[in-house]
């Protein structure tokens, strides 16, 4: 019963800025650090040692950029629009935040997986894009992104903003369903999923690259929203007492702690 | 085992994994340099209040 208290004191200690910029700095360097070594593991054995496909022979090593990247396209959307929710009905600035600087780490796996798609399509299909539902569907997404992020930054004052942006969000969310069934509602040239929760086609010498390069997606994607989450917080609260210690205290303690995720005290 | 200097489609596999790596690398690091110079603005808006404050 103790621990359970003390994990929702925790929680909710997450939603204050201060403590926020404090536990996150400490785990920036965790995040940062788990994420090398797993992408350097997943991408060596990817690229140097899984077999080749029997059919795309070896461009199928593009999977392991373009998989993780495509997966973790739509998660951060999906997980931006339930902050969405809770930052429209709760309003909970924090949510916000996080929300705001999810956009451009999200944008930013959209367009990895649109270009390495493309990359993968020129010597399997024979062609860099065709207008069909899962690759339209995919560029959309990444118009969403931009469309959140434009609108954010067209309006000045910061809550006013993130509900907008929340609402787009929220509006979005359709196109989610839509990338996913693409392959099996229309007749497409991507191919449909290998990858279900009734398990998985693809022989675990592939398997294996593919799955830890994608938990280092994610781990790159907490990394980074932590570190633009810290800098969002600065920006927004550079006024307030709590940023001026912060700030006085890395003054203090030298130029190493300008650093993001140091200095957090 | 992979060779890149005797691949099939090697020119596509290193293209995407360089795209991956430039627009990943960038998005990391935009948001540590941004970061830099709002705390070194912070420190000279600091700073000046400081010695406003001493006169």
């Amino acid at each position: 019963m103790k621990s359970q208290n003390s994990f929702i004191v925790f929680f909710h200690k997450l939603g204050s800025p201060p403590h926020f910029y404090a536990i996150a700095g400490r785990l920036l360097p965790w995040l940062w650090g788990l994420f090398g070594v797993l992408a350097v593991v997943g991408l060596y054995w990817g690229l140097f040692r899984a077999p080749a496909d029997y059919l795309q022979g070896e461009s199928v090593r593009i999977m392991y950029v373009h998989v993780p990247a495509a997966w973790m396209s739509m998660l951060i959307y999906a997980l931006m629009a339930g902050m969405a929710f809770v930052a429209l009905v709760w309003r909970i600035r924090m949510v916000e935040i996080l929300m705001i600087s999810s956009a451009p780490v999200g944008a930013a796996f959209t367009l990895v997986a649109l270009i390495s798609g493309a990359l993968w399509g020129r010597p399997t299909w024979g062609t860099y894009w065709v207008w069909d539902a899962r690759l339209t569907s995919e560029l959309v997404l990444l118009f969403l992104y931009l469309g959140a992020m434009g609108l954010h930054a067209a309006i000045d004052e910061p809550r006013k903003a993130a509900r907008a942006m929340s609402l787009l969000v929220l509006v979005g969310v359709v196109n989610l369903p839509i990338i996913h069934y693409s392959v099996e509602w229309w007749n497409t040239l991507h191919q449909p999923a290998s990858i279900g929760v009734s398990g998985s086609s693809i022989h675990p010498s592939m398997l294996w690259p593919l799955l830890i390069t994608a938990i280092a997606a994610k781990l790159y994607y907490l990394a980074n929203l932590f570190t633009r989450a810290r800098l969002r917080l600065l920006e927004q609260d550079r006024r307030k007492h709590w940023v001026r210690k912060e700030v006085l205290a890395a003054e203090l303690a030298g130029p190493e702690m300008d650093e993001p995720g140091a200095g957090a005290h | 085992m992979f060779d890149p200097m005797t691949f099939d489609h090697g020119t596509f596999i290193i293209a995407a994994y360089a795209a991956a790596a430039v627009i990943l690398a960038w998005c990391a690091l935009a948001p540590v340099l941004r970061a830099r110079k709002v705390r070194a603005h912070l420190q000279r808006v600091l700073s000046v209040e400081r010695s406003g404050g001493e006169r």
